[in-house]
């Protein structure tokens, strides 16, 4: 098997290493994600309506919370390697969402009069 | 957020950009549609960090992706060469175990064998090829009594004696020899057994198995032997070999023939008595024991060993006869036993056999002789019972016969008494024949044997066997021309020719023929070695052949029987040719009878030669009765009747008699009268004195008288064996008045 078929088959082991290696490192990117959606309530909280804040806020916690779940899910199952494809779109979603909760800050939480902001 | 979703998701581009695109694509929107120059710059200063971000994440991506697939080659690679070098490392573990174990075992093997050589009683060692020990075991001190350093010091000439040494030397030249045939025997050894020297001097016997030790190419670089002390075994085969020896000579000188012989009676081993069948021993080894049987004993001897097989009893004893190489046969007796393997299977026979041969032989001899003695015994007994009766029967048919001549001669023949009369004589006469053929067959008859030619005999006779065998018979006379004399009482011939022609005439039913033939016949010893009753030498043979019905062997085992007769009541008293056996046997002659049913019978009398005159027949034929001249005669007579038939006889004869019927009576008349008296007639058997006695004090008072007995049983008085001695006159009672006066001219004149 070629390389990269070996990195792109979900059934190779390099798959199930670059996989288990994002879900390792995702811990550390939800605490970023948490610390970074606080930071920007903070500097947000005069500017912005603090209705939307909160909703916004509310949600990144909780995703974080459920990728936070799903992340310690993954590390206690120990058979993780013949449901890497499900813990892979697992993954794709949180991150997805995850993604779709900051672009959403263009809209819901940009202060057009602050250009500082 | 997304330049730090740079280090945490670049190692799958679509989860980077999964979250990436949805982050930054409303912000540059956003910043787009505010659409003024600030916004408008930091838009695209947006969508400049996204590509930087995009091109930095899949920079990342391709880094992460490449040292991964670094390090999964390394791993494999790493993996690969890792299994190869466990499985070399494995191999080589296990090699190293082998190894390990080889060694060990080697080790063991070889402290196994040091402690098997350094302890067995055996001494193995090498030398070079000059003979020169270059290893000895320490065994050699106590085989040799010797350590090993004093053993390799010492030369040849020291451990070997000279004759071990020159065999030692001459093998090794041999075996040096055979390494020049391309085709030798790499691996043969050779044994050798020899002397030599212990180191206390004394000699032992060893037992060398040598051969040559050879290098990589084949060619023999030393010696190495094994050497064992024999001493013992050839003490014990020297032992062996001279009780082989003597049991060698034991077999060879007795006289039982050993044999060994397979379960199917193949001879494996023959002793050298067998000598004796007339071959070598060895020729019987492989041979069958029943080929030498007597056909005759081959159904009792195979039946014996089937028994003896089917029993196995341990002994079994057989008599049979053995068949020589001459074609002879002797008796054997032959006693059998197993020999029985470990297991107690028999597996050989042994056979010890006796020659019975002489005891058998002797055991028919002592059978015959038995015969003989119980013939002997027979005709004895039957001559006492005749000379028993005979002396007394003979005096009454004396009286008889005597009276009845004188009462005929004082009747006309034309009186019908004479012929009553004639019977009585003629019943009075056979009743005599009896008693003498009684007296015959038991040798006891009175005779007078003169050297005669049978010729003579047998022609003076022929008229009468013509007249007693009747007119349907012929007799042929076949007589040798010059027959050798014998010396024999006629009148006995007579009584044998009587019997057997009227014998031979009841065999003819109608018309036949008898032949008496005469011939000389000189008979060697091996005609004799089967019958013990003849002797060897001249003989003259009369033989009286018929042709009549013949005889059985039953028959024929019994003729010469006493009262044993084949004819009917009256007409034969079964004494006939037991006279005959007797008057053969009483003239040292033999006698075979060769008969077959309805083939005839032969007699054949052997009588022997006598180397001497013949003194001729005296015949009788007148009819005249010769009568005295007045002499006086002395007549001395117990019997009151006879002698009174005598005194009147006698003085009817023309004699005068002086009567006395005791010796002492008559000696007292010879003496008043001794010199008128011319005869003394005197009876044998008498109280007080026998005839001869008185006859010889009648002698010594008057020497010239002359003596004439009269007896009907003379009991060797006057004759041995019932022949008379020389110059001795008999007449034998009952007689006639002819006879009588017959015998007295005789005498006187």
């Amino acid at each position: 098997m070629r390389i990269s078929e070996r990195i792109s088959n979900p059934n190779s082991c390099i798959y199930v290493l670059l996989v288990s290696q994002i879900y390792n490192r995702a811990t550390i990117a939800i605490i970023a994600t948490v610390m970074n959606a606080t930071i920007l309530v903070f500097i947000l909280w005069d500017l912005i309506s603090i209705r939307t804040l909160v909703v916004w806020y509310i949600l990144s916690i909780f995703v974080a919370m459920i990728r936070f779940i799903q992340i310690k899910k993954f590390q206690r199952t120990s058979d993780y390697m013949k449901d890497i494809r499900y813990w892979a779109q697992l993954m794709v979603i949180g991150i997805g969402i995850s993604g779709i909760l900051w672009g959403s800050t263009a809209i819901f939480l940009f202060p057009v009069e602050s250009t500082a902001h | 957020m997304v330049a730090g979703a740079v280090g945490v998701l670049s190692p799958i581009m679509t989860v980077f950009l999964t979250f990436s695109i949805p982050a930054l694509a409303p912000i540059f929107i956003r910043f787009i549609i505010i659409g003024d120059s600030l916004h408008m710059a930091i838009g695209f200063m947006t969508l400049v960090f996204a590509i930087l971000t995009f091109t930095t994440a899949k920079h990342v991506n391709s880094t992460i992706n490449e040292l991964i697939l670094l390090r999964l080659t390394f791993e494999d690679q790493l993996e690969e060469r890792s299994a190869e070098l466990k499985k070399v490392n494995e191999q080589l573990q296990k090699e190293i175990e082998e190894r390990s174990q080889a060694e060990k075992a080697l080790r063991e093997s070889e402290k196994k064998y040091r402690r098997i050589t350094e302890n067995i009683s055996d001494v193995v060692w090498v030398t070079d090829l000059d003979l020169k020990y270059v290893y000895v075991t320490p065994s050699i001190e106590r085989l040799f009594g010797e350590s090993v350093d004093e053993y390799m010091n010492k030369t040849l000439e020291e451990r070997f004696p000279t004759d071990s040494l020159d065999k030692i030397h001459s093998i090794f030249a041999e075996e040096l020899e055979k390494e020049q045939d391309p085709l030798k025997d790499k691996q043969r050894t050779r044994v050798i057994e020899v002397e030599r020297y212990r180191a206390d001097g004394s000699k032992i016997w060893v037992s060398m198995n040598v051969s040559f030790l050879r290098d990589e190419s084949g060619n023999p670089v030393g010696i190495q032997g094994v050497t064992r002390d024999v001493t013992e075994r050839k003490k014990a085969e020297e032992a062996l070999r001279e009780n082989t020896k003597l049991l060698q000579n034991i077999l060879d000188n007795m006289h039982d023939l050993v044999s060994l012989t397979d379960m199917s009676g193949n001879f494996k081993f023959v002793g050298a008595s067998h000598k004796i069948i007339g071959c070598h021993p060895d020729f019987l080894i492989g041979k069958n024991i029943m080929e030498f049987v007597h056909s005759d004993d081959l159904p009792e001897v195979s039946s014996f060993f089937e028994k003896y097989l089917v029993s196995q009893k341990d002994e079994g004893k057989i008599e049979y006869r053995y068949r020589c190489v001459d074609g002879s046969y002797l008796f054997f007796e032959t006693i059998g036993k197993f020999i029985r393997d470990k297991n107690g299977i028999p597996k050989e026979i042994l056979f010890s056999t006796r020659n019975i041969t002489e005891q058998k032989l002797a055991g028919k001899e002592r059978e015959k002789l038995q015969l003989q003695l119980n013939q002997v015994q027979k005709v004895e007994s039957i001559g006492k019972l005749a000379g028993g009766i005979a002396h007394d029967f003979n005096n009454m048919l004396g009286v008889i016969v005597g009276y009845t001549e004188l009462a005929m001669e004082k009747i006309s023949s034309d009186n019908s008494l004479h012929d009553d009369l004639a019977e009585i004589l003629t019943a009075a006469k056979r009743a005599a024949d009896i008693t003498r053929q009684l007296l015959a067959f038991a040798r006891r008859q009175t005779i007078s044997p003169i050297v005669c030619d049978l010729n003579d005999v047998v022609e003076s006779m022929l008229k009468m066997l013509r007249r007693l065998i009747g007119e349907n018979i012929d007799l042929a006379w076949l007589p040798e021309s010059s027959l050798w004399q014998i010396k024999i009482d006629p009148t006995q011939i007579d009584q044998v020719l009587a019997n057997l022609c009227v014998n031979a005439r009841d065999a003819i039913s109608e018309v036949g023929k008898i032949t008496i033939e005469t011939e000389n016949v000189t008979l060697d010893e091996n005609y004799w070695s089967g019958n013990a009753e003849f002797l060897p030498g001249d003989y003259v043979l009369l033989t009286v052949s018929d042709n009549g019905c013949g005889m059985n062997k039953e028959i024929l085992n019994n003729i010469f029987e006493p009262f044993f007769t084949t004819k009917g009541v009256g007409q034969g008293t079964g004494l006939g040719l037991p006279t005959v056996y007797g008057i053969v046997k009483q003239n040292n002659g033999s006698i075979n009878v060769y008969s077959e049913p309805g083939k005839g019978t032969t007699f054949k009398i052997y009588l022997p030669r006598y180397f001497g005159e013949a003194e001729g027949i005296k015949k009788e034929n007148s009819k005249e009765i010769p009568l005295g001249h007045k002499e006086t005669i002395l007549l001395v007579e117990d019997e009151p009747s006879i002698m009174k038939m005598s005194k009147m006889m006698l003085e009817n004869l023309g004699y005068q008699v002086l009567a006395a019927n005791t010796p002492k009576e008559a000696l007292h008349l010879a003496k008043e009268n001794s010199s008128v008296i011319h005869l003394i007639i005197t009876d044998v058997i008498m109280p007080e004195m026998n005839g001869r006695d008185l006859a010889n004090q009648l002698h010594n008072l008057c020497p010239n008288i002359k003596t004439l007995f009269m007896s009907g049983y003379t009991a060797d008085v006057i004759a041995h064996h019932g022949v008379l001695d020389q110059g001795v006159h008999f007449i034998q009672k009952p007689f006639s008045k002819k006879k009588l006066a017959v015998k007295i001219r005789e005498v006187l004149n």
